[in-house]
C-alpha cells in the first residue's frame, strides 16, 4: 500500500515536472493510436452496415421465400394465402409476392439508328404491397414509382437505363432512357410488349440499380398465370428476436417451401460483412501492437534516461517495485490521456466530419458506424498495451545493478 | 556496529580487477570513521559494499548483529531504507523533487504518518543549515547545498550509519568545511556513526580513526585520539 503510495508520488513528480513537450508528444501519439483504433474498425463497420442495409431495404429484404427446388413447378401456389400467413408470423413487418421475369429491353434512341437491347431481370409486383417490404419507391430520379395493380407502365433502375451518373453503368445499358419514353420487353417465353417508362430509380447500389419492374397483374398476363408468385420477400423487425429465429418461424409458417436469410442468399457477396470483421480485427491487433511498441519506446526512453535516478532511488532504499509500479502508472495515465482525448477527436471532429462528408461508394454513403463496445474495446487495448508498455522497459531498467544504473556500463 | 571479515571484490572483465583482496575490521557504534588511500585502492569499493550498493565476491559484513549478505535483495534494499544512509560523491538528488521531498522520500517510503515526515524532513533541513531552502528544486540549489539535502536525506530515516564517499569532493574549500562540520557535529551531538571516503589529509581532523587502503588491502589503521 505505501509502496503505491510512493509510486503514486514519484509517477505524479515525474509528469507534472517532466518535459512538457515529451508528455506532450507522448499524449498526442497515443490519442493518434486510439484514433487509428476507432476509426479503422469503424470505417469497416460502417462498411459493413451499408452494404446490409442496401441489400435489406432494396434488394432481398431480411429473409427470402422461394419454391422447394425439387418440386417441378417453380412457383409459389396460392400466393395471397401464403402471403398472408408469413404476415401473421410475429416480427414479420411485410411480405411482397414477386413474379420474376427474365428478357431483353431495347429502346430506340432514335427512330432510324439501331436499337440498343440490354438482357435485364424484371419483377412483377403488387405496387402497394411492395412498397410496405422493399423501399426502391423512395428513391425514384426521375417519373413516378408504380401505382396500383393496373399500372401498365415499367420502371427501369438507373444502371439498367444508363445516363444517370451511377458507378455501375460499365455495364450495358439502354444508353439513357427517360421517363416518358418508350422501351420494348422481350420476355424469355417469346411474348414482346411495348411500355412506357414510368420512372427511374437509383437506390446506388449495382445489383438493384439493374432491375425493372411491372405489376404483378401484367407478369400474370405474360405468364398466362393466376395467383401464384416466384418468390416472396419478408422484412422483418430484426430488433425482435435474432434473424435465425425469425428464419425459424417463418419456416414453421410455410413448412413447405424454402425459407433462408438474406445472407443465405446473397452468398458470397453478404460475406463481405464477416470478412471485415476479420480485416477489423486484424488490423486493430496490428494497432495496438504498434500502441504498445509506442508506449514502449516511449517509456524506455524515458527510463533510459532517468537510469541514474533510478540508481539513486534504489540506492537510497526505494523498492525496484515501487520504480517499476511508478512508471506503469506513468503509462497508464498517458494511455488515458490518449483514450480521453482520442474519444474526443472520434467523437467530435472525426464522427461530424464523417457525417457530413459521407464516403460516397459504389454501394451508397458510408459514415462510421461507432458504438460503444468498438470504443470500450479499444481503451481497454490501449489501456492494456499501456500496462505491457510501461512494466516491460522498467522492469528491465529497473533490475540493473544500482551502481551500473548510477555510473553506467 | 560493523563487522568486516575478509572482504574481497574483483570486478569480472576481460582482465578481471581485484578491486578488494581480502579487508577485515570492526567499526564501533559511534564512531567517526574514515576511509583514505590513494586513487584507485578500493575506498569507493569498500564502501559500496558495506552500504550494501553492491555485492562482495568473498566475505562477510555484519551490521548491527544482522549477515546482511544473506539478506534477499528486497530485504537488502529494505534494510538500506531502514538502516542505512547513503551520500555520494555527486549531487545524486531526484531532480523533479524538491529539497523538502527529496529529504523526506525515504521516511515516506518506510510508511507512517505524513505530517511526521514532513516535519521531520523540515527539521533535518534545518539541522544541515538549509530550512529556508525547502521548495527549492536540485536545479535551485548551490553545489554546496545540493550534497547538504542529500545529507539530510540520508539522516531522515535515523540510520544507524551514515556512509559518505568524498562528499566535500566536488565542493569549494568553505562549503567542504561546512558538510564537514555538520558531520562532526552529528556524529558528537547525536552520536551518529559515520564512515567517510576522502583524500583529503586535511579531513582526517575530523575524524577519530582512519582506515587506509592500498591495493586492496588495509596498510594500516590510525588512531587520530589527538583530536579534542
Ligand atoms: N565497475 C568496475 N569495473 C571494473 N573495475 C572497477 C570498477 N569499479 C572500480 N574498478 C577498479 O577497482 C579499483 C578500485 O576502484 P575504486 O573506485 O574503489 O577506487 P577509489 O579508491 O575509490 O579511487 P578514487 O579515489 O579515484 O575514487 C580501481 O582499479 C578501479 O579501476
Ligand atoms: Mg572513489
Amino acid at each position: 500500500m505505501q509502496n503505491l503510495k510512493v509510486a503514486l508520488f514519484l509517477a505524479f513528480k515525474s509528469i507534472t515536472k517532466g518535459q512538457k513537450s515529451t508528455i506532450a508528444l507522448m499524449i498526442f501519439l497515443l490519442s493518434l493510436s486510439f484514433v487509428n483504433l476507432v476509426f479503422f474498425a469503424s470505417i469497416l463497420n460502417g462498411f459493413g452496415e451499408a452494404t446490409q442495409k442496401q441489400i435489406t431495404n432494396n434488394l432481398t429484404s431480411n429473409i427470402v421465400v422461394d419454391p422447394q427446388e425439387e418440386q417441378k413447378e417453380a412457383f409459389i401456389a396460392n400466393a395471397k394465402e401464403v402471403q398472408r400467413k408469413i404476415e401473421r408470423v410475429p416480427s414479420v413487418v411485410a411480405a411482397t409476392r414477386r413474379h420474376k421475369l427474365a428478357g431483353t429491353i431495347s429502346y430506340e434512341k432514335e427512330k432510324s439508328a439501331k436499337p440498343i437491347i440490354v438482357s435485364a431481370q424484371i419483377a412483377g409486383v403488387d405496387p402497394e404491397e411492395e412498397k410496405r417490404a422493399i423501399d426502391i419507391y423512395k428513391y425514384m430520379v426521375q417519373g413516378r414509382y408504380l401505382e396500383g395493380l393496373g399500372d401498365d407502365g415499367i420502371i427501369l433502375g438507373a444502371n439498367l437505363a444508363g445516363g444517370y451518373g451511377s458507378s455501375g453503368e460499365e455495364f450495358a445499358n439502354l444508353g439513357g432512357v427517360k421517363a416518358g419514353e418508350k422501351v420494348r420487353v422481350t420476355f424469355s417465353n417469346g411474348i414482346a410488349r411495348t411500355y412506357r417508362v414510368k420512372g427511374i430509380f437509383k437506390v446506388k447500389f449495382g445489383f438493384t440499380d439493374r432491375l425493372a419492374f411491372v405489376s404483378s397483374k401484367e407478369a400474370e398476363s405474360i405468364l398466362s398465370a393466376q395467383n401464384n408468385a416466384s418468390q416472396i420477400l419478408v422484412k422483418t423487425d430484426s430488433s425482435r428476436g435474432t434473424e435465425d429465429e425469425l428464419v425459424k418461424n417463418v419456416q414453421a409458417a410455410v413448412p413447405d417451401l424454402k425459407v433462408r436469410k438474406w445472407t443465405e442468399v446473397m452468398g458470397d457477396f453478404a460475406n463481405i460483412t464477416k470478412t471485415l470483421d476479420t480485416v477489423v480485427l486484424i488490423v486493430n491487433t496490428i494497432a495496438l501492437v504498434v500502441a504498445a511498441i509506442t508506449i514502449f519506446i516511449l517509456i524506455y526512453i524515458n527510463a533510459i534516461n532517468k537510469r541514474r535516478q533510478i540508481g539513486i532511488l534504489k540506492a537510497i532504499g526505494i523498492g525496484q517495485n515501487v520504480v517499476i509500479k511508478s512508471y506503469i502508472i506513468q503509462a497508464l495515465f498517458y494511455a488515458l490521456s490518449g483514450i480521453a482525448i482520442g474519444s474526443v477527436l472520434i467523437l467530435y471532429v472525426v464522427a461530424p466530419y464523417f457525417v457530413s462528408h459521407p464516403l460516397k461508394l459504389p454501394l451508397g454513403d458510408v459514415g462510421l458506424a461507432l458504438d460503444i463496445k468498438l470504443i470500450t474495446y479499444s481503451a481497454l487495448g490501449l489501456f492494456a498495451a499501456g500496462l505491457v508498455g510501461g512494466f516491460v522497459p522498467s522492469w528491465r531498467v529497473a533490475r540493473q545493478n544500482i551502481l551500473k544504473a548510477i555510473w553506467g556500463a | 556496529m560493523i563487522e568486516a571479515e575478509n572482504l574481497k571484490k574483483v570486478y569480472p572483465g576481460k582482465v578481471p580487477t581485484e578491486a578488494l583482496k581480502g579487508v577485515s575490521f570492526a567499526i564501533d557504534s559511534g564512531e567517526f570513521m574514515a576511509i583514505m588511500g590513494r586513487s584507485g585502492s578500493g575506498k569507493s569499493t569498500l564502501l559500496h559494499q558495506l552500504g550494501l550498493i553492491d555485492t562482495p565476491t568473498d566475505g562477510n559484513i555484519v551490521i548491527d548483529g544482522v549477515e546482511v549478505l544473506s539478506l534477499s535483495e528486497s530485504k537488502k534494499t529494505l534494510f538500506r531504507l531502514e538502516h542505512l544512509g547513503y551520500v555520494f560523491q555527486e549531487y545524486a538528488l531526484i531532480v523533479e523533487l524538491n529539497a523538502l521531498q527529496n529529504v523526506y522520500l525515504p521516511a515516506f517510503a518506510l510508511g507512517g504518518n505524513q505530517n511526521g515526515y514532513k516535519k521531520r524532513a523540515q527539521e533535518v533541513l534545518e539541522i544541515v543549515g538549509l530550512g529556508d531552502r525547502l521548495d527549492h528544486y536540485p536545479h535551485e540549489l548551490s553545489g554546496g547545498e545540493q550534497q547538504r539535502v542529500a545529507v539530510a536525506r540520508a539522516l531522515i530515516n535515523k540510520p544507524k550509519i551514515l556512509f559518505a564517499d568524498e562528499p566535500t569532493a566536488n565542493l569549494d574549500s568553505v562549503s567542504a568545511k561546512v558538510v564537514l562540520e555538520l558531520f562532526r557535529q552529528l556524529n558528537k551531538e547525536l552520536g551518529q556513526t559515520i564512515v567517510m571516503v576522502t583524500h583529503e589529509p586535511e579531513d582526517v581532523k575530523y575524524v577519530d580513526r582512519v582506515i587506509w587502503l592500498r591495493d586492496g588491502l588495509i596498510e594500516k589503521v590510525e588512531n587520530q585520539a589527538v583530536r579534542n
